[in-house]
């Protein structure tokens, strides 16, 4: 027994005892129970549930190709170079570059759960399977780096249409690209993470590996481990999240067509989005990075998606690369 | 007109005896001139229409490696330059070794180090094989776009 085949049996939410799930594996319940330890030990909740019997929480539907295709929008899969749902990867993103060149453009592979997912400077990303989205999607660029200028904001401006498609609006981006959101009466949180990266000729064709993972439900012992505050769509959406083919067919949507938008129209066609959302417009930041550290006040982003800040002195400064924190009064 | 058609136009200009060439396409103009010291530069007054502002303001269509190092006091051999502005990683994740070292055996393809912009992470790979003579950025270092960072010879 596998333990996508087990996580399969307890999806609906309804108990099952380990002698009904060992006798339709056609193994013991001692490696009915290590299924289950392993499941537990990567973060899915599974519950005792009665006598000797095992259940999860809530339902979940488990990510399935063909109803993501069958939830995309009329003819866009058509435009997809691959669709693919993983039970398990190292990470997506890493999967997309070992395949390079085979990849075809708008290729986006899922996985249930990653072994190695991870974020920004080999920071980890928790993936636990069941309860998140874990995708990547390589897109193709002809003109060089400097045309991709801004693209890892617009990818925030991609996933805040995911969210309104999915009649969840209050979400809002930390520059770069976090996307933060509160639940009611919380502390506003990480409710996705992306991570782009670039390879090929500066100057000629190049290739953009995006991922990006999206956090539906999280359990009280996950968001523990985050090591940072985190949010998921089930707390905005009132307890239950929203259907996970449907959520993962909403972001492929967006990315496919705000893609190609980027594509053609570059970052201005997202510059206006950017700033309706921009959490940091107005706020006291502190920058850290290769300078050392600045104060300054939050004044947008250029057009090339570049952080305007504002200092003491009244100059304003372009910044590329900085770790950025709201100061609190 | 696109990019590499300028790069086919620059080699073109290479080859021969040439020391400009200007062509025109429609209502682009792109003019190419050598620069004394061998190296050849875009001295295009016309915007190229497919490259925006962060590389029209400092024009090398040979941005990535020059033969001939400008900067005095370098090694002789292949310069790699910054693609881009951003922060240089020398490493993969914080604390691991670097991925490169002065004296270290390179081959083409191979990640020499990494710069960031906006949390978009691209891999600086060799590409000449060879030793590495000099790395001219430290890590965590802010570096500009066309910044020399490896010498490899």
């Amino acid at each position: 027994m596998q333990a996508a085949d087990l996580l399969a049996e307890l999806a609906a939410g309804e108990s099952r005892s380990g002698v009904e799930l060992a006798a339709r594996a056609g193994v013991t319940r001692a490696a009915v129970w290590k299924q289950i330890e392993a499941l537990r030990a990567r973060g899915v909740p599974i519950e005792a549930g009665g006598s000797s019997g095992y259940r999860l929480p809530w339902p979940v539907q488990l990510l399935d190709a063909g109803r993501i295709r069958a939830a995309l929008p009329a003819g866009l899969a058509a435009q997809l170079g691959a669709l693919e749902v993983h039970w398990e990867l190292d990470s997506t993103s890493s999967e997309l570059q070992r395949r390079g060149a085979a990849a075809p453009d708008l290729s986006v592979l899922m996985a249930e759960t990653q072994s190695a997912g991870r974020g920004r400077r080999g920071r980890p990303w928790l993936s636990p399977p069941g309860l998140n989205i874990y995708l990547s999607c390589v897109k193709r660029f002809d003109a060089g780096f400097a045309a991709l200028s801004g693209l890892s904001l617009a990818i925030g401006v991609i996933v805040l249409r995911t969210l309104a498609a999915l009649g969840i609006t209050g979400a809002g981006l930390k520059w770069p690209n976090d996307v933060l959101a509160a639940a009611p009466g919380a502390a506003p949180g990480k409710l996705a993470g992306i991570l782009v990266e670039l390879s090929g000729e500066y100057q000629g064709p190049c290739a953009a590996v995006i991922g990006i993972g999206l956090n539906l439900r999280l359990t009280d012992a996950l968001r523990g481990q985050a090591g940072q505050p985190t949010c998921d769509l089930a707390a905005l959406a009132g307890g239950a999240p929203p259907d996970r083919n449907r959520a993962a067919a909403a972001l492929i949507a967006a990315l496919a067509e705000g893609l190609r938008q980027f594509e053609r129209e570059g970052f201005a066609a997202f510059a206006g989005e950017y700033a309706r959302h921009d959490l940091l417009h107005g706020q006291s930041l502190r920058l850290s990075g290769a300078g050392g550290e600045r104060d300054g006040t939050g004044a947008g982003v250029d057009g090339r998606g570049a952080l305007l800040l504002r200092l003491p002195d009244g100059e304003t400064q372009r910044i590329d690369s900085a770790d950025v924190t709201v100061r609190r009064a | 007109m696109d990019l590499r058609k300028i790069k086919k136009l620059i080699d073109l200009l290479e080859e021969s005896n040439l020391a400009e060439l200007e062509i025109k396409e429609g209502e682009e103009v792109v003019r190419l001139s050598r620069v004394p010291k061998g190296g050849v530069a875009v001295a295009a007054p016309a915007p190229v229409a497919v490259v925006p502002a962060p590389v029209a303001a400092a024009p090398a269509p040979v941005a990535a490696v020059e033969a001939a190092p400008a900067v005095s006091g370098l090694p002789a051999g292949h310069v790699v330059k910054a693609p881009m502005v951003g922060t240089f990683y020398a490493s993969a994740t914080p604390g691991a070794p670097a991925l490169a070292k002065v004296g270290q055996q390179v081959k083409a393809g191979d990640t020499l180090g990494i710069i960031e912009a906006m949390k978009m992470f691209n891999q600086i790979e060799a590409d000449v094989s060879g030793t590495i003579q000099a790395i001219l950025v430290d890590n965590s270092q802010s570096v500009e776009f066309d910044q020399p960072m490896f010498v490899i010879a």
